[in-house]
């Protein structure tokens, strides 16, 4: 296969990609289910008897009596809905639904066309969710500020002294409804469900998944008993096919309290973080301590993994902090946005950002950018605070900005392996009008995208490579890299550095290689001394003078590479756990590194 | 309706069904439209004017489908962004990764080039290049010369080519 391309071998580039449609393997099972509907579809035709041409005007005044009567049907529904609400009676319905003993039935979370199902019971202060088919089920006693996660396909437990359970907010339709605001319940009408007679409310602007005011809640009241049996929050826009739906609620039925038991199963181990230091405290999010790394070592340590780093000033950093990977389900703390003075250790400013996955800075260092389920928060690097937001309905993979701050990238990574179609996606927002200018679609989850230098175009690549380049104005994809990410461009944009990808062993990166995006010429691979220890490269980064390249990988390896002699730096640099972050300093004399062992640290580079 | 000019239509769907899902599952990469996309083609296959008797079949088949199966394409891709390759290529990745991956961008590249030609050209390149139907057999389902049959495959080649040659792969292996 050619994999090698000038402009004057586009007819055989022509004949390989005949060539490879023709290879493609097609499946033979669908074959027959066309056969036989194609068959039927004959036998439709032939006996479907056409209609008499002098009942065509029958016909047709049955189609105006038809139109009219929906007609008068619509009209007589607006009226209708225009009628006053009730809100008082759905307030009440909450009212009973606060009060009530238990309560059990199924939970559906349905996001992008992915649906989960919950069954979940409420007794008392205690509650119980199984998911994925009671693969794992979550215990909570409220009064006792116990949660316990037990794991039936690896047999283990784990304990935590919580009765916030991060996941109940959403999956508890008692919470859920009361935070409808009652004010704005409108009874829309009747409906049989389950051979009884309901009445059904809508509420409006009902905030759903982290995304403010974008949500429907529709609620189905049992006449009888004025508790809901079924409850659906929806996002507005249909396109996005998010909702969460309560169905078969059953209300005051005893519950066997053998559900709620917090007993631990026979055989079942106490989950282990492996990987992580067990003998450190635990500190809570809010509480974050950093400590300033031994005399010999310079960089602070803040006991959780230092996922990204921004050099903010000449002496400040900016931190994504998060739980590190090993960490178990009950002890997930909230990400947090930290600024750190290096000098003294302080902490200047923190901010919780929930789930955001990653942050990015304009190039002055004023702003940053973090993405919480679909909501892009642009925020102060002076406070971390929230100045304004967008909401990208696509639940953002990845983000970077343009150098010159107006342009966001965002991408889709979809990971249903059930689900046909594209899965990953690049999507390019203009700040100013706070709009979306330019979406394109990628086979594979997109999980890396960044910005030339010049904002001129934009690198993205997936898990499973290959690394693209897109024109940022006009969508086009410009050149394709037989690499994978992490991927950067040096402060000039005349180097692309990627990592290169060895097909023969499996997501292992032995080599980074350097292009020149202009030509995607390749000028240079730059190799470690790893030989068979090489690991994921996780990161790639310029020196701003750009002559220096630095990498770091999962082994913990901090490398650095003089550009000119294409020689690895023998200094050893190294963390103790999987490094997940790099940064030159505005200078270029040091490079910050953030790992999964808990540590920012700084190393002083020798000219 | 007179139904004397019939083909033997179970026959018909016999022997074409393979060929026309084969089709649809290349430009669509995706099952569940290439079923739908078959379906269509037969049932306007079916409904096609019987007069003058349809003299390839096979060839109709084929146009019909590759014809609606673009269309799907175009739709899904929107007008206004380039169309992209669109099919889960796990299968080839696992086999041979990196010969996979560069047959899958391949794939990719010529499905978005050839959703740029005019649609005669389109239909003209697929059917013989793809297909490998001869020019005859085309030029009955398209109602059109052999002659004006190859000019339309010189031209779409021409288009193909300049067009897979303004993407690149950096680097030698």
């Amino acid at each position: 296969m050619m994999n090698e391309f000038r402009p004057n071998e586009g007819d055989s580039r022509l004949d390989a990609a005949i060539a490879a449609m023709r290879n493609l393997e097609i499946p033979t099972d669908p074959v027959e289910r066309i056969k036989s509907k194609a068959r039927a579809l004959a036998q439709v035709q032939t006996v479907t008897p056409s209609r008499p041409r002098r009942h065509k005007r029958l016909a047709a005044a049955g189609w105006l009596a038809s139109i009219a009567a929906t007609m008068a049907l619509a009209i007589g529904t607006i009226v209708w809905l225009a009628a006053p609400t009730n809100a008082s009676a759905f307030a009440a319905m909450v009212q009973n639904a606060q009060k009530a003993q238990s309560v059990k039935g199924v939970i559906q979370l349905q996001l992008a066309n992915r649906t989960d199902e919950t069954p979940f019971y409420l007794q008392g202060n205690k509650a119980r969710f199984e998911f994925a088919k009671g693969a794992m089920v979550r215990l909570i006693d409220f009064d006792q500020k116990k949660l316990m996660v037990i794991e039936n396909y690896k047999k283990t437990y784990d304990m935590a002294s919580t009765g916030k359970d991060p996941l109940m907010g959403d999956n508890n339709p008692v919470e859920q409804l009361s935070h409808a605001k009652t004010s704005e319940a409108k009874r829309i009408g009747e409906e049989w469900l389950d051979k009884k007679l309901t009445e059904v409310y809508r509420v409006g602007k009902f905030n759903m998944m982290g995304i403010r005011g974008e949500g429907v809640m529709t609620v189905w009241v049992d006449k009888e008993t004025s508790l809901p049996l079924k409850i659906v929050i929806a996002d507005t826009d249909p396109k996005h096919e998010s909702e969460i739906r309560f169905e078969k609620m059953v209300w005051n039925e005893p519950i066997d309290p053998a559900l709620f038991s917090m007993v631990i199963p026979e055989g079942y181990q106490l989950t282990k973080e492996t990987g992580i230091d067990q003998t450190r405290p635990k500190t809570p999010s809010a509480e974050t301590k950093v400590q300033k790394l031994e005399d010999n070592l310079q960089g602070l340590d803040f006991h959780r993994a230092v996922a990204k780093i921004h050099w903010t000033k000449p002496d400040q950093v900016t931190v994504l902090l998060r739980d590190p990977e090993k960490t178990s389900a009950s002890q997930f703390k909230v990400r947090e946005l930290f600024q750190v003075d290096l000098t003294s250790g302080q902490k200047v400013w923190s901010e919780s950002v929930a789930g955001s996955s990653t942050v990015v800075a304009t190039s002055d260092g004023s702003k940053l950018i973090t993405i919480i389920g679909r909501e892009i928060q642009i925020r102060s690097a002076t406070t971390g605070k929230v100045e304004s937001t967008l909401v990208d309905k696509t639940l953002p993979g990845t983000w970077a900005l343009s150098p010159d701050g107006t342009t966001l990238a965002t991408t889709v990574a979809n990971w249903d392996v059930k689900e046909k179609g594209p899965k990953g996606g690049l999507r390019l927002w203009d700040l100013n009008k706070k709009a979306v200018t330019l979406s394109t679609t990628e086979e594979h989850p997109t999980t890396f995208v960044a910005f030339a230098p010049d904002g001129k175009s934009v690198v993205t690549s997936s898990n499973l490579g290959t690394v693209r380049v897109w024109d940022a104005q006009k969508g086009n994809l410009s050149h394709v890299y037989p690499g994978i990410y992490p991927c950067a461009f040096s402060a000039k944009g005349d180097f692309l550095a990627m990592a290169a990808i060895d097909p023969a062993k499996d997501k292992t990166v032995t080599q980074i290689d350097l292009y020149r995006p202009q030509s995607a010429e390749k000028v240079q691979s730059l190799q470690s001394d790893a030989g068979t220890s090489a690991s994921t490269v996780l990161g790639i980064a310029f020196s701003p003078d750009g002559k220096m390249i630095a990498a770091v990988d999962w082994n913990g390896r901090v490398l650095v590479w003089n550009l000119a002699t294409g020689k690895l730096d023998p200094a050893q640099r190294t963390h103790k756990g999987g490094v997940l972050s790099l940064t030159f300093s505005p200078d270029g004399n040091s490079i910050a590194t953030g790992s999964e062992d808990g540590t920012l640290r700084i190393w002083t580079l020798t000219p | 309706m007179n139904r004397s000019f019939d083909p033997d239509w179970d026959q018909l769907v016999n022997e074409n069904a393979q060929r026309v899902f084969a089709v649809a599952m290349r430009i669509l990469g995706c099952v569940h439209e290439a079923e739908d996309a078959s379906q269509e083609a037969f049932a306007q296959a079916f409904q096609f004017p019987k007069h003058p008797p349809v003299n390839c079949w096979t060839g109709l088949l084929v146009r019909l489908t590759t014809m609606r199966s673009l269309d799907r394409l175009r739709r899904r891709n929107g007008k206004k962004h380039s169309a992209h390759p669109l099919r889960d290529g796990d299968k080839l990745v696992k086999n041979d990764p990196a010969g996979g991956m560069i047959a899958e961008e391949l794939r990719g590249q010529l499905l978005t080039a050839i959703l740029r030609l005019p649609e005669q050209q389109a239909s003209v390149f697929w059917m013989i290049a793809i297909e490998q139907l001869s020019r005859d057999e085309v030029a009955s389902a398209l109602n059109l010369s052999v002659e004006a049959v190859s000019t339309a495959l010189y031209k779409a080649r021409k288009s193909l080519s300049v067009e897979l040659g303004s993407y690149c792969l950096g680097g030698k292996s």
